[in-house]
């Protein structure tokens, strides 16, 4: 796909050579270390989760002149432009496809147990009817789990907490403040209790591909991807995530290429950029099914959501983009993804009870918050350069990126 | 009849034993080279970051002994610490045990042996990785066929990697039979090496199998004791791969041992001083280990 694209932009701009360089050994921290020893492309992939702390290191170039200059912001998803920023807001990535987590089901389960899926965005599952199917999609027999009715993955439990209701952090992001109201503990004690007291909930160190491949598993909520590890005789289908107490937002993981701060050659970079932010690249994602390409009018047009491949209902896809829950850009986001994605697995197996998970976890954040010294309002960011902070690229906005 | 003096040897060419000297150094040059370049010299700037904050990528600032001080506010640094140990002291002895039955079973002269000696060290060779992914997937909570097979008597297997105990378990079993064709390996060498006439000598004193096994072999096989100790404990301490395939840490941070939590600080929060910190902390420790074990070993190793 990326030779596609490649080829298309040089035959559009055959003046610029572009030269690939495909590597499998390569890793995303040995990416962020040629980014900072100036040996990265000119055009890098990155970590989607990296651009923060990319831009606050500076080896990564901002984007916001040539954006202004050259694209039209909305025609694209806002999380293009709100999603993978740096402390002031400013533009780190070309951030040109997302992978949104859905609600993968298995369609004949669904139809046995007399549930009509949700198949629009704007009208899914209440959490009631999420609640009510588990219990009529599991199955157990002799005290033993036959059918699982869901699996998530690790980090599901973001956006849960999020469509809640629950406040990550008070406004100037000083503080972790998920114990401040009930919402957090409310909805991790139900996640508690779908793993470790129902068993509705397949345990995270199984293998969700496999059981639903095998129709042990009902419901599995995962990104774009998963799709393509659905084995063919398996009749699914895909719908939107359900409606917490306050919305129905959801987690991206957004496909990232970088400029890198060193790189001499900044506008014929930028040209490539642009291309792949471009409709080109956009229907390339889109034909190879490689993610959800982030310019509305090929996410949302026929081509995209009316194919023969399934799921049948991919207009999902793009409406899942749109409704991006949108990361905490702050130095203390892998922090959180460990406390809470990474080692939720102490919740899930009832190790820890809710109460005691959520407040450690609140601690760990909040002694973290304190170490990096960080204020969104601020912008300052103590580690990173102690004694001057971080310049931002631009003002902090007035609505700092949720 | 008149003889002629030795002409006196030049000041520049070496003597007998100085040349003895110099051609043992050539021998061992490419080797002790080797080690130079690619182990010691990378550790000198590690020693350097480790007394700075260092994000890998922006200029490290010297910070002193902070991250060494650091280290011990981390609940998870003294968890890493105590997995570790935990791993350790469980996983030398069962391997030792189960390397050296094995070396027992195959320490005779039956056509085929060579066969059983070959399947029991192929875990040795065996991809890391793969045997972690087999593994996994026979550890299946409900699916897995050590489940399935507990079932059949009767026993209700527990999620063996979603569970902080059987976690810890699962891990141990593997390694034990990922080393134990290793240690099988290095124990059969030492029993080929006890000479068959101290066996007989104490058949003739009436020793049966148990006491010529506690006063001939064990003492005799000490020196290999002592190595797969040393080379144990080293390996327990740098295991890695196997907590990323099979548990990534968890659940939680039940299986974060000591490498896997240098990586996640290092690598995956970007804090490469604290990560070469916590390095110096673990190469000193398997060296007060190994150190403590090498000046033990006059009282129990006896060597021929």
């Amino acid at each position: 796909m990326f030779e596609s694209i490649l080829k298309g932009f040089e035959d559009k701009n055959p003046k610029i050579k572009v030269e690939r360089k495909f590597d499998p050994s390569l890793t995303w921290e040995k990416i962020h270390v040629m980014l900072g020893a100036g040996t990265a492309a000119s055009i890098q992939r990155a970590n989607d989760d990296d651009i923060f702390l990319l831009l606050a290191q500076r080896v990564v170039t901002g984007l916001d002149d040539y954006v202004k200059r050259d694209l039209k912001r909305d025609d694209y998803y806002a999380s293009t432009w709100e999603s993978r920023v740096g402390a002031g807001g400013e533009i780190g990535a070309i951030t040109n496809g997302s992978s949104p987590l859905l609600v993968y089901y298995n369609k004949e389960h669904l139809d046995e147990a007399g549930l009509t899926p949700a198949d629009e965005w704007s009208k899914p599952w209440t959490f009631e009817q999420f609640d009510e199917a588990l219990t009529k999609l599991s199955k157990k027999g002799g005290g033993k789990v036959e059918r699982y009715a869901v699996a998530a993955v690790t980090w599901f439990i973001q956006p849960l907490m999020d469509n809640n209701g629950a406040q990550r952090y008070n406004d100037d992001e000083t503080e972790c403040t998920l114990m401040k109201t009930p919402a957090a503990l409310e909805i991790v004690t139900w996640l508690h209790d779908i793993y470790a007291k129902h068993e509705y909930a397949m345990p995270l160190n199984e293998n969700a591909t496999q059981f639903f491949n095998s129709g042990l598993l009902s419901m599995h909520i995962d990104q774009t991807s998963f799709a393509k590890n659905i084995n063919d005789n398996v009749e699914y289908d895909v719908m939107p995530i359900f409606l917490g107490k306050q919305k129905n937002l959801t987690e991206n993981s957004e496909r990232c290429f970088v400029l890198p701060a060193s790189e001499k050659n900044r506008d014929e970079a930028w040209v490539l950029a642009s291309y792949l932010w471009g409709e080109d690249t956009a229907r390339l994602y889109a034909e190879y099914d490689y993610a959800v390409p982030m310019l509305k009018s090929v996410a949302e047009s026929k081509e995209f959501t009316e194919t023969d491949r399934p799921p049948k209902n991919r207009k999902i896809y793009g409406q899942g983009v749109a409704n991006d829950v949108l990361t905490h850009n702050n130095p203390v986001g892998d922090d959180f993804q460990k406390w809470f994605s990474r080692t939720v697995n102490e919740l899930t197996t009832g190790q820890k009870d809710p109460k005691t998970f959520l407040q450690e976890r609140v601690d760990r954040l909040n002694e973290a918050l304190v170490a990096t010294g960080w204020s969104r309002n601020q912008g300052w960011v103590k580690g990173w350069k102690p004694g001057e902070g971080v310049k931002l690229l631009v003002p902090p906005t007035t609505a700092p990126s949720k | 009849m008149a003889t002629a003096a030795p002409a006196a040897r030049p000041w520049w060419r070496p003597t007998y034993r100085g040349r003895q000297t110099i051609e043992g150094w050539l021998l061992v040059l490419p080797v002790v080279l080797g080690t130079l370049v690619f182990d010691v010299l990378p550790t000198l700037p590690a020693i350097y970051w480790s007394f700075t904050y260092w994000d890998g990528v922006t200029t490290p600032q010297w910070r002193g002994i902070e991250n060494f001080v650091k280290m011990w506010d981390y609940g998870d640094f003294l968890n890493s610490l105590q997995v570790t140990f935990i791993f350790t002291f469980v996983h030398i002895p069962l391997a030792m045990i189960v390397g050296f039955a094995l070396a027992l079973l195959v320490n005779r002269s039956l056509r085929g042996i060579a066969l059983f000696r070959a399947l029991f060290y192929m875990p040795v060779v065996s991809s890391i990785v793969a045997v972690a992914i087999v593994w996994q997937f026979m550890f299946s909570y409900r699916f897995g066929i050590v489940n399935h097979l507990l079932a059949l008597v009767g026993i209700s297997g527990p999620n063996w990697l979603g569970d902080a105990f059987w976690a810890m378990a699962v891990l141990i079993i593997v390694s034990v039979w990922g080393a134990m064709g290793y240690n099988m390996v290095l124990f059969l060498a030492g029993l080929q090496g006890i000479p068959a006439t101290l066996y007989e000598a104490a058949e003739i004193d009436g020793a049966g199998w148990w006491a010529r096994l506690r006063h001939v072999t064990v003492p005799l096989l000490t020196p290999t004791i002592f190595f797969i100790l040393i080379i144990g404990f080293i390996n327990s301490f740098q295991v890695f791969a196997l907590i990323w395939v099979m548990t990534g840490g968890g659940p939680g941070t039940a299986t974060e041992m000591y490498v896997f939590f240098l990586y996640e600080e290092a690598f995956r929060r970007y804090q490469w001083g604290l990560g070469s910190a916590l390095a110096m902390i673990g190469f000193g420790i398997i060296g007060i280990v190994t150190l403590i074990q090498w000046r033990l070993q006059k009282r129990w190793v006896h060597y021929g």
